[in-house]
């Protein structure tokens, strides 16, 4: 698909501490490439002096052939966003066509991202691209958690090209790319049809409450838990989920 | 020294930097089910995920330290690529070896590398070929040969099997290996190494780890 005919819709969300200590200062815009185009609303849903609550609503349908879903998050030194979602996403049938879904994100120094996301589901004839680039300054945190659902039930995987890259103070934590279709779902996930992870970036959490099982401490600091499984609740890791949350207060 | 030789030498398994030891995860794959009728497309998985990344990493690695710099952004490159801690050690191990060998045989091909506490074995592997003169194509099919030789000569002690059938799964595999070393040769800077990642070798890789009934370390 030529990139002329993407709908591009943009989402940025910046956060920022008050310097006088009042409530921290919640930025967000869209930018929508024409009217029609479906996007993420951020909705701010709490918003005091520590944190902001951002969820982020999908308006139109998601996602559909052309699709282009930008999402940029900076989280200023010393601030915290937290981002929820309140619904799953699928990307459908795009019948030869593409859609991708870009996220951006920066951290600043003494800054706290967390960002639970819901289940992304790759219909079968789903062809799409997500990539997520977070860049964190020294003694930022970020936590993620995110589950991957190859085909809905009882259909064959779609198109997945998912691609990481994670940086703390500009040197590399994880760098992955798992090129995921019918053909290689059998090789790179075991055959299963849902990955679920929480990536723990900037911090660690305190043995003995880590979860051990699933759990891959990277090498340069911090964790990821990574499990899966032929159905989605098999694959879960709600518990690791909590754990990763208390860690970062 | 004549190049070709020396790929030789180097892929040679009786060359002692412990080869013996690694089974390329599939002692650890065929214990969670995965036959022998599988290992065909269990070396393409490898080929196009970790070991992809392994030749990436030696074949900017030798570019690096080629042009005199130091193989650390290499290293590091390697290591966010490769997030279980058990392919890490066992591929750390693997390049403690390689550099007890070639500090004996060539101890100037050491010297980018000092300073790095336990180098990936790509990355040692990469740091040697480049002193050696090897080519980048020919250092990348060294480690994708290795990586399917290492597969088939462990299931050879697994499972029972005739050696010709291991034989001709690597004979079979080897386009992918020129396939792979097309991919990476012309690699030069640490940002660009492939990082397809393989989830299930790393869950079977973990649990391997663990496991006290193992006839490969890893």
């Amino acid at each position: 698909m030529l990139t002329s005919t993407e709908r591009v819709g943009r989402t940025r969300i910046r956060v920022a501490a008050d310097p006088d200590g009042g409530r921290c200062q919640v930025r967000t815009a869209t930018t929508a490439s024409d009217p029609t185009v479906a996007m993420l609303r951020p909705v701010v849903v709490h918003h005091d002096a520590a944190a902001a609550r951002v969820s982020l609503v999908p308006e139109g349908a998601l996602l559909l052939a052309g699709d282009a879903i930008e999402i940029d998050i900076a989280v200023d030194r010393g601030a915290r966003l937290d981002l929820v979602e309140p619904g799953g996403t699928v990307a459908f049938d795009m019948r030869g066509a593409r859609a991708r879904w870009d996220v951006r994100i920066r951290v600043g120094a003494g800054a706290v991202l967390t960002w639970a996301g819901e289940p992304f589901v790759v219909a079968q004839g789903a062809d799409v691209s997500r990539r997520l680039e977070a860049r964190l300054d020294a003694g930022a945190t970020l936590a993620l958690s995110e589950t991957l659902v190859l085909g809905r039930h009882g259909e064959r995987a779609g198109r997945l090209r998912q691609s990481t890259v994670v940086t703390v103070a500009g040197l590399p934590l994880l760098v992955e790319d798992l090129p995921l279709d019918v053909t290689t779902v059998p090789g790179l996930l075991g055959g299963n049809r849902g990955l679920s992870s929480v990536l723990l970036a900037g911090q660690e959490v305190a043995e003995p409450s880590a979860p051990a099982s699933h759990r891959y401490d990277l090498d340069a600091g911090g964790h990821l838990w990574r499990r899966m499984g032929a159905e989605v609740h098999e694959s879960t890791l709600a518990d690791v989920w909590g754990t990763v949350r208390q860690t970062v207060g | 020294m004549h190049h070709e030789l020396l790929v030789m030498l180097l892929a040679d398994s009786r060359l002692p930097v412990a080869g013996h030891t690694q089974s390329g995860t599939v002692e650890a794959a065929l214990a969670h089910g995965l036959t022998t009728h599988d290992v065909p497309a269990y070396l393409q998985t490898r080929l196009r995920s970790v070991t992809l990344v392994e030749a990436g990493t030696a074949v900017v690695a030798r570019h690096v330290t080629r042009a005199g710099g130091r193989p650390d952004d290499v290293d590091r490159a390697w290591a966010a690529r490769t997030p279980s801690p058990a392919l890490r050690q066992a591929s750390r191990g693997q390049g403690r070896a390689l550099k007890h060998l070639a500090g004996k045989l060539w101890p100037e091909a050491l010297v980018p590398l000092v300073g790095l506490a336990a180098p990936s074995r790509a990355t040692v592997l990469g740091t040697v070929a480049g002193h050696l003169g090897l080519g980048p194509g020919s250092l990348a099919r060294l480690i994708g040969y290795d990586d399917v030789q290492t597969v088939c000569s462990a299931v050879l002690k697994l499972a029972p099997l005739d050696p010709a059938v291991a034989s001709g799964w690597v004979a079979a595999a080897l386009p992918e290996v020129a396939a792979l070393a097309d991919q990476v040769a012309d690699l030069t800077v640490p940002d660009r190494i492939p990082a397809v990642g393989c989830p299930q070798i790393e869950v079977w890789a973990e649990a391997h780890a663990v496991t006290s009934r193992r006839l490969f370390r890893a």
